[in-house]
């Protein structure tokens, strides 16, 4: 890797943590703080010197950074086509590899600097409260271990976390899967010991390596996983194929070329739409109480809830006196219904409101005569 | 010798059934203003995306700047800057830390990213609210920004998707005169997209009109104009309905009628019937405020070139 590539890579990773920081405000440097009190503190201190000197706590605090790079990594890209940003950062000089690489090292930077702020303020904090015991800290195999262990873990999440975002529509949606997949990774250890024949159990328990053997151990699988989730990433993300999906949802929405509904099969119906509404953040569907959705083609899409529209996205709407979905181009920001605030959470959340847009929609988009 | 700063040999881009673009063959010369126009849906924004390299063509070739897009997209962008559908600013950055950005990611050295961004905000009048968080902005201010952004290490070639939506008329005289000026000072090539008639007429050297993703013309704005047959009006007044639209086109000697917000414009078949319109138009009680013959315009020539493809 080139002198220049890192330069890009640490371009496109400075403008993640700019942007974080921007985003979170005073509430979220809060939080922050709060996380170096839990962790560096209150945490360390109830643990006592164990938590410096006892292996098994730092491999069972190793989750910790992986946590911290899911809260940041779904935002990467379903973050970046929510804001509509995407498309204008995949027209720069900048590679798929460096915005990739870019993106995953800046959430690995993150969860990397607040661990070991977190750690290092809990040395001082377990020494300040067991001063008369004398002075410990980390050994270097202890410190090595927490360090690989915790960067094993937080690039797997990360390069996962890539490609749950790049498939999800939105934030939360990415962040809900993400949550999903880790409580399912950390779970599953546990089910599959459970499950194992007593007999196995004992045998386990009799031949049990030492807790650094174990952690070597772990590190090796985390090395194969980490191979195959980056492989995997970098294989999902492609330039062509994100935009290609955008651009077919926003095609089939126009009058005249909108034929798509009707002339299509079923199958390459559900696929397209599938599809567009998985990877077009920018656009939704508007699915009005008692549409028919899945005569409409759109029992496998996600409808977007009304109170979800947002500034500038396109939609396309179902009523329930259509027989099918009704095409058209236009963005929420060109219709404003006089009876009700497009943009107003509380009022779209109730049916008539809905149905009220839905109306208004079908209304503005007729074609004139 | 004429360089070309795009070329595109039979383009095609299908998505699924839809063919967005079909047998596409353009010649941009370096060093002019490009306005491709086109209704919603015709295939501009596609187009762009082709020839940044962002899609590739289902059949065809394009070579921008000399590179081939499916081969050599990454030099494509290395030299070029865009504007696309979003203004696509980070809006919870500063307007100097958004120029910052873009001006990292092309490498430029960190002096001379500040004196740019000086220069262009400066130009702008945005250099006072350069350290203001640009969510906080108004959709012109940020659109201004945007193009800002695009031109920001000094491009090539630069691709504007609809540049002066969300400006106001003395924002769109400024854009239009610093693309005038960049194009002849500078050498840039510049490939706009427009719905603005008048703007493209004014600015652009060559113009497209593309309609269902076909390429129905490329000509200078006036040639394209003063060839077109038949003539047409534009009437503007007050309490226009759909009924005296409909109304209106049904003339046997008008060929099209179609309202555009207050106006309503009419296209005759060939000899004028304006006297006759005008009067159905009194009769049904339009109040007509002027008349005004856009026979040989611009607008004449899309509207007309549009509507008989459709």
């Amino acid at each position: 890797m080139t002198t220049t590539t890192m330069a890009d890579i640490f371009a496109m990773a400075s403008k993640e943590w700019r942007e974080l920081l921007g985003q979170r405000g005073v509430r979220g440097k809060a939080g922050i703080a709060l996380f170096l009190v839990a962790f560096g503190i209150i945490l360390p201190m109830q643990t006592g010197r164990a938590w410096i000197t006892s292996p098994g706590v730092a491999i069972a605090w190793s989750w910790v950074p992986m946590f911290l790079v899911s809260t940041m990594i779904a935002d990467a890209f379903a973050g970046e086509r929510e804001r509509h940003t995407l498309e204008t950062l995949l027209a720069t000089r900048l590679s798929d590899n460096t915005i990739l690489f870019g993106k995953i090292a800046a959430a690995l930077g993150y969860a990397g600097a607040m661990t070991l702020a977190s750690q290092l303020l809990a040395g001082v904090a377990v020494n300040l409260a067991t001063l008369r015991n004398g002075f410990v800290f980390y050994t270097p195999r202890m410190f090595v271990t927490m360090c690989v262990l915790g960067a094993g873990g937080s690039l797997f999440v990360g390069a996962v976390g890539v490609v749950i975002s790049l498939r999800a529509a939105t934030v939360r949606q990415a962040q809900q899967a993400l949550s999903g997949a880790i409580v399912v990774l950390l779970l599953l250890p546990l089910v599959v010991v459970r499950l194992l024949p007593a007999e196995w159990k004992r045998g386990v328990v009799e031949r049990a390596p030492a807790v650094w053997q174990l952690a070597l151990i772990g590190f090796g699988v985390l090395l194969v996983l980490d191979i195959a989730a980056v492989t995997l990433a970098m294989h999902r993300f492609q330039r062509n194929r994100l935009i290609a999906c955008v651009a077919v949802l926003l095609l089939w929405s126009v009058p005249g070329l909108a034929q798509a509904p009707a002339s299509m099969s079923s199958a390459s119906r559900d696929s397209l739409l599938s599809c567009a509404s998985r990877m077009a953040g920018s656009s939704g569907f508007i699915a009005a109480p008692g549409a028919a959705s899945s005569r409409l083609g759109l029992m496998r899409t996600r409808t977007t809830p009304a109170g979800t529209l947002v500034d500038g996205m396109r939609v396309a709407v179902a009523s329930k006196e259509s027989k099918s979905v009704t095409p058209l181009e236009m963005r929420v920001s060109t219709f404003r219904p006089s009876r009700i605030n497009p943009f107003s959470h509380e009022e779209m959340a109730s049916p008539p409101a809905l149905v009220a847009l839905a109306d208004s929609i079908r209304l503005a988009c007729q074609p004139r005569r | 010798m004429t360089t070309f700063a795009i070329r595109t040999a039979s383009l095609e881009r299908q998505f699924h059934t839809v063919r967005a673009l079909d047998d596409i063959t353009l010649e941009v010369p370096s060093g002019i203003i490009f306005g491709l126009l086109g209704p919603n849906g015709s295939g501009k924004t596609t187009m762009i995306r082709l020839l940044l390299g962002l899609l590739h063509p289902t059949a065809g070739t394009a070579h921008v700047l000399g590179f081939d897009t499916r081969t050599a997209a990454a030099a494509i962008r290395e030299r070029t800057g865009a504007l696309l559908e979003h203004c696509g600013l980070y809006e919870r950055l500063s307007a100097a830390d958004n120029l910052d950005l873009f001006g990292r990611f092309w490498r430029i050295p960190r002096i001379e990213r500040r004196a740019r961004a000086k220069e262009l905000l400066a130009q702008l009048d945005l250099y006072d609210r350069r350290d203001e968080i640009v969510g906080s902005w108004s959709r012109g201010m940020k659109q201004q920004l945007a193009i800002a952004r695009a031109l920001f290490h000094r491009p090539q070639l630069v691709f504007l998707d609809e540049p002066t939506a969300g400006l106001d008329p003395l924002a769109s005289v400024m854009l239009r005169d610093r693309l005038a000026h960049l194009s002849a000072s500078e050498g840039t090539t510049v490939f706009l997209t427009t719905h603005n008639l008048a703007e493209a007429e004014r600015l652009c050297s060559l113009v497209g009109i593309v309609n269902k993703g076909r390429l129905l013309a490329v000509a200078p704005p006036a040639q394209l104009g003063a060839n077109r047959e038949g003539t047409s009006i534009e009437v503007v007044g007050t309490g226009l309905t759909d009924a005296m639209v409909q109304m209106v086109a049904t003339l046997s000697s008008v060929s099209s009628a179609r309202r555009d917000g207050g106006a309503l414009t009419v296209g005759f078949r060939a000899a004028s019937a304006t006297p006759q319109v005008i009067a159905a138009l009194v009769s049904a009680g339009y109040q007509i405020e002027t008349v005004r013959n856009t026979a040989g315009s611009l607008d004449d020539a899309f509207h007309m070139l549009v509507e008989a493809e459709s």
